[in-house]
């Protein structure tokens, strides 16, 4: 049973492994009280701001040097768990950033927004470093019910309350799944910690089921077939921002755990985890490749992401022969994707605030002509979502298929890369579409004067290039 | 500043000459953008600047190549290497490749050579393309090529020789289809290029071979593997392979058989082009490459005789296309085929230096005659058939004069820069002996062939009635910064002679010069090839060889000479009694022509079957049928998320069960 915590007995350690956690609470808190205190409203975007920017310094400081197992055993400052928190919290960011006037008629609650937002990362937090299935839960649900609430946030469009309902729905149910599962394996083994689990023996049909029931309800977090479903309708039905924060951070928190209960799987389940994976792939890809709706199309291409590192728990489970080179690569994956995903589904929410309705493909026409920095910032990320050389992207894939191989995982990693040029077809339509179609007549300029959107897309932008372009760079510091 | 410190400025300075003259190409294109009705005088200023830049910076290499000539022959003879530092470039675990600039006795030959046969004819272009409206671009290739061309006499590895071995290539296209509105021009740049493809091939594949054998492709540790293998007695087969690979690509750079075909079409190109790359330097980088790689020819006799023949062939079949081509650049192209077919002969004797020998007076002499045959076309306004020229020697004296300088010089008539060194080179043909007696004859032959054609040319030119309309034309002599480049080459092709001179000239001391500063290079070859005991002519021997070469010379000269000087009769009674043979002749034995029949036409048949058949019906219905299967599959995937929630539920507890399912049932798939 999980030791009660003494609240006494928190040391230095604790503190210091919890800090980003206690600035994003803080974020949280100073947000909420400018909705009470009319004074502190100008000062909102800087308190959101402030809270994850201290949160990522925290992290960095956490990577350096990591604070280890705190709280008793619950939670693990890690290296890689602050990396991803880091992640998680650039994710916030990016989404943020992009949400600035994006919404019209609820702009006078954009100050909750703000605060579901946080509440979301500081869950993503929790999980990202979560070593007790118990914790990790309560991570979960503090992701989880904010984003069910986000999604619905446009509360007079009938699809955003859909998305919600649907979002709300499908997510109990996995939650549901998950707590059962927990429970199969507290009855099969009388503990909930991850170092105990791994301790004990999980033959037993009771802890099996147990760990099949957790391990699906992850893969509905990080939308893996057949747990995909529900994707497109909440992506396309959420507000884009929410789309954007829902696409990159959750991805990125619910791997993070993925990897930590990989050992939950049977021996043997590397060939099952990884048709799953190269499944996931080809329904995203085959799928993205039919879409006229520019965010379903990204909401496709999101599943096929998710396969593409579940292959990296595949290799993980088929045991790499370099032990840290399925996290690392899904690391580096991870931190590609949310500058690329990120910037890709912001420029859509930047190009959609014009106007309410949903952005077709055929809308991007002519665009190259007409505001070729967007242009060109989309293609480029387009390029880095395909894996082209020179991008993030490529090299995230490079190193998820090089631990596949290592993993003697040859024929999931062949069908892997083929359907990666299956995602170029869709990938390459929308640059064709921006720079080689003329542009309809009367069609919207699509200008967005937005300041912070600009800025974060080109700090995508750089980003994407820079690790593409220097990843010895990354690799030194946080690897 | 140690020399070694700053020897990569030497391809530096004319690399920077060309992106000088390409931004000034760009300004001047910009300029008549902006202005189009402009007076080229008012928009063209920028492009004026070029030639001065141009000229200078490969002046200034030509400065920097004769620092580090003394600098070299300060030291001592077995000491006389410059290699400056290495940058390491590829680094791939068991095999790594440095760029590293080396100067040696053989290289340093070959800077000499380059720089100041390309800074004469530098000088001599911006009075021949002073009207051209593209001339900033030419200078921009021009320096360029000369970059390329020094980075390959420079470089101490394969790797590095094949970057400027393809950067010259690549310079020989642009500049042959400098005129590329003109018909035929950009044909005959793609033809050079798809040639010297072939030869290309063959040099990395041999280059390979090399990697396999030595494990380095740095030269003068294949020289030193070399011999190791020898004394081992193994890997003679690879060896052969090797060289014969690398002759292949040497083939295609000099234009020998079968790979010559490009050289006489590169004419297209202006003519200070002709004089630099497709005489005086490119197409003898082959001729330098073998020396470079002495001891592995060496240790390959076959492959040196197979090189004879071929060489022997080349030269007797060029010699002789040469006799009956009635433009006047046409006969100068055969006629450097054959002499590089010359030198290749003397390689195949092992006679190193002496090839070397010829590749400096043949870049002298070949190089005038090109810049004076230009100088001729300029004059009688960009005609080139010398069917209608003619007693040119009147208008223009100062050309006349060179020109009968170099071809003086060509012919090998005594004392004069080829005479010496053709004379070398056949008399240790002949040293040789064996099989190489066949060959010596062979040049014998080509000796008169050549006698006779260049004689030829100076009659049909520049003496006999003019056979143009004097009034219309009033054909000038060229300005002075075209006449002065003319004059310092024809007293270099009448002395040039004194760089090696035989072993039996009569003044101590004053022989074999240059083949005493290449000793160091060509040491191990020789001893490979040789054993110690390099083949020894009496001096009677030798005057009697030196004497017949004389003999023939005087003699064909003054047949060719004699029988064009009046006019055109000879040609024209040729034409009439043999039209067989003269269009056999003409056409070089119809080789061009059987290559376009046998190879070229059935390799575009086959292109367009493959086109139609394969790449149409083939590949693009499966690429296409594989497209259209994938969007087929992306309907049915897209619909299976349009269901209700319930659905979905339902679908995800069914996939919960079934994972939970199998895992029990033992794990996996």
């Amino acid at each position: 049973m999980i030791a009660l915590l003494d609240i006494t007995a928190l040391d230095a350690a604790d503190l210091r492994g919890a800090a980003p956690m206690l600035a994003v609470t803080c974020g949280i808190l100073l947000a909420l009280a400018a909705e009470i205190v009319p004074a502190l409203r100008p000062a909102r975007g800087l308190a959101f701001l402030g809270s994850l920017v201290a949160a990522i310094f925290l992290e960095v400081q956490l990577i350096a040097a990591p604070a280890g197992e705190i709280f008793s055993g619950a939670f693990g400052a890690t290296a890689s768990a602050s990396l991803f928190g880091l992640l998680c919290a650039t994710s916030a960011i990016i989404a943020w950033a992009y949400s600035l006037r994006y919404y019209k008629l609820e702009a006078p609650y954009k100050g909750e927004h703000d605060a579901l937002i946080l509440c979301a990362t500081l869950g993503m937090l929790i999980m990202c470093g979560a070593l007790d299935l118990l914790t990790f839960f309560v991570g979960l649900e503090l992701l989880s019910v904010p984003l069910y609430a986000l999604a619905a946030f446009r509360r007079a469009r009938r699809d955003s309350v859909e998305a919600g309902l649907r979002y709300f729905l499908l997510g109990a149910f996995a939650a549901g799944l998950f707590l059962f599962g927990a429970a199969l394996l507290y009855a099969s083994s009388g503990t909930l910690s991850l170092a105990g689990l791994r301790a004990a023996s999980l033959d037993a049909p009771l802890a099996l089921m147990g760990g099949a029931l957790v391990i699906s309800s992850l893969f509905f977090k990080v939308s893996v077939f057949p747990f995909h479903l529900w994707v497109p309708d909440v992506y396309q039905g959420s507000p884009t921002p929410v789309t954007t924060f829902m696409a990159t951070g959750t991805k990125a928190a619910g791997f993070a755990f993925l990897f930590q209960v990989a050992f939950l799987m049977p021996a043997g389940a590397a060939a099952l985890t990884g048709a799953l994976a190269v499944a996931t792939m080809a329904v995203g890809n085959l799928a993205a490749l039919v879409q006229t709706d520019l965010k379903r199309l990204f909401a496709f291409s999101a599943v096929a992401h998710a396969g593409t590192l579940l292959l990296g728990v595949a290799a993980l489970a088929a045991g790499d022969p370099v032990a840290s080179g399925p996290l690392d690569a899904a690391l580096y994956y991870m931190g590609a994707y949310i500058f690329t995903a990120g910037g890709a589904f912001g420029l859509v929410a930047l190009m959609e605030s014009e106007d309410e309705r949903f952005l077709k493909l055929d809308a991007l026409r002519g665009l190259g002509r007409r505001r070729p920095g967007l242009a060109a910032a989309l293609s480029l990320f387009m390029l880095s979502l395909g894996g082209f050389p020179l991008t993030g992207g490529f090299l995230g894939k490079y190193f998820i298929f090089a631990s596949a191989l290592r993993a003697d995982l040859l024929l999931f990693s062949v069908l892997g890369i083929l359907l990666s040029v299956v995602a170029l077809g869709y990938y390459l339509r929308v640059v064709m579409t921006l720079w080689m179609l003329p542009a309809e007549e009367g069609a919207p300029l699509l200008e967005s004067k937005l300041l912070s959107g600009r800025l974060v897309t080109w700090l995508c932008t750089v980003m994407v290039l820079a690790l593409g372009l220097a990843p010895g760079w990354f690799l030194e510091r946080f690897f | 500043m140690a020399v070694v410190n700053w020897l990569w400025w030497i391809p530096a300075l004319p690399l920077l000459g060309s992106v000088i003259a390409a931004c000034l190409h760009a300004w001047t294109l910009a300029a008549r953008k902006r202005a189009p009705e402009a007076s080229a005088n008012d928009t063209d200023r920028a492009a004026r600047l070029a030639w001065p830049v141009a000229s200078l910076a490969v002046g200034l290499a030509f400065v920097l190549s004769v620092v580090a000539w003394s600098a070299l022959s300060d030291l001592p003879p077995e000491a006389r290497v410059l290699e400056s530092s290495t940058w390491n470039w590829i680094d791939g675990g068991s095999i790594s490749f440095g760029i590293s600039m080396l100067v040696d006795p053989l290289s340093s030959i070959m800077l000499l050579v380059i720089c100041g046969v390309g800074a004469l004819i530098h000088i001599y272009a911006g009075g021949y393309m002073a009207d051209d409206p593209g001339k900033a671009r030419f200078f921009a290739y021009l320096n360029l090529f000369v970059a390329m061309m020094l980075q390959l006499v420079l470089s101490s590895n394969l790797l590095g020789l094949f970057i400027g071995w393809e950067g010259v290539g690549l310079c020989s296209y642009l500049l042959i289809g400098f005129w590329y509105e003109k018909h035929g021009t950009s044909q005959a740049g793609q033809k050079a290029f798809v040639v010297n493809r072939i030869g290309d091939a063959c040099f990395l594949i041999g280059s390979f071979c090399l990697i396999d054998l030595f494990g380095t492709l740095d030269m003068s540790d294949i020289g030193a593997g070399v011999a190791d293998l020898l004394q081992s007695g193994e890997h003679n087969f690879q060896i052969s392979l090797a060289a014969l690979l690398l002759f292949g690509g040497a083939c295609g750079k000099s234009a020998q058989l079968p790979l010559f075909v490009w050289l006489p079409d590169a004419m297209a190109g202006p003519t200070p082009v002709s004089a630099l790359i497709h005489a005086a330097t490119m197409v003898t980088s082959g001729v330098y490459l073998v020396v470079r790689l002495n001891p592995l020819f060496a240790a390959a006799p076959g492959v040196l005789f197979f090189m004879g023949l071929v060489a022997a062939a080349t030269a007797f079949i060029a010699g002789s296309a040469a006799v009956a081509q009635r433009d006047l650049k046409g006969v100068l192209a055969y006629s450097t085929v054959s002499q590089l077919g010359y030198m290749f002969l003397g390689l195949s004797a092992g006679a190193w230096s002496a090839a070397i020998f010829h590749l400096v007076t043949h870049a002298f002499f070949k190089a005038l005659l090109f810049l004076a045959a230009g100088s001729v076309i300029h004059g009688v306004h960009g005609n080139q058939d010398m069917h209608k020229m003619g007693g040119l020697r009147k208008h223009m004296p100062r050309t006349a004069a060179t020109f009968i300088a170099g071809a003086a010089a060509l012919s090998g008539l005594p004392l004069l820069a080829g005479f010496f060194s053709k004379d070398e080179i056949l008399t240790l043909t002949f040293a040789r002996g064996g099989g190489h007696m066949g060959l010596w004859l062979v040049g014998l032959g080509v000796a008169a062939l050549t006698a006779f054609y260049s004689w030829r040319m100076v009659g049909l030119v520049f003496f006999g009635p003019a056979r143009f309309d004097e009034q219309k034309q009033k054909p000038h002599e060229s300005p002075t910064s075209m006449v002065l480049p003319l004059m310092i080459l024809a007293f270099l092709a009448v002395v040039g002679g004194a760089l090696n001179l035989p072993a039996v000239w009569p003044f101590e001391g004053s022989a074999g010069v240059l083949h005493h500063w290449l000793a160091p290079v060509t040491r191990l070859g020789d001893e490979i090839l040789f054993h110690g005991l390099a083949p020894h002519l009496t001096s009677r021997t030798e005057y009697i060889l030196l004497a017949i070469g004389a003999g023939l010379a005087l003699i064909y000269s003054h047949k060719g000479f004699h029988a064009y000087k009046h006019g055109l009769e000879r040609d024209e009674q040729f034409q009439n009694q043999r039209p067989l043979l003269q269009g056999t002749l003409r056409d070089a034995w119809g080789i061009d022509g059987a290559y376009t029949r046998w190879i070229v036409q059935p390799i575009k048949l086959l292109a367009f079957c493959v086109s139609v058949m394969v790449d149409k019906l083939l590949i693009d219905a499966a690429v296409n049928g594989a497209a259209r299967g994938a969007r087929a599959l992306g309907e049915r995937a897209k619909r299976m998320g349009d269901g209700s929630v319930a659905q979905t539920g339902l679908w995800m507890g069914a996939a919960a069960v079934l994972l939970a399912l199998v895992w029990m049932a033992g794990g996996g798939l």
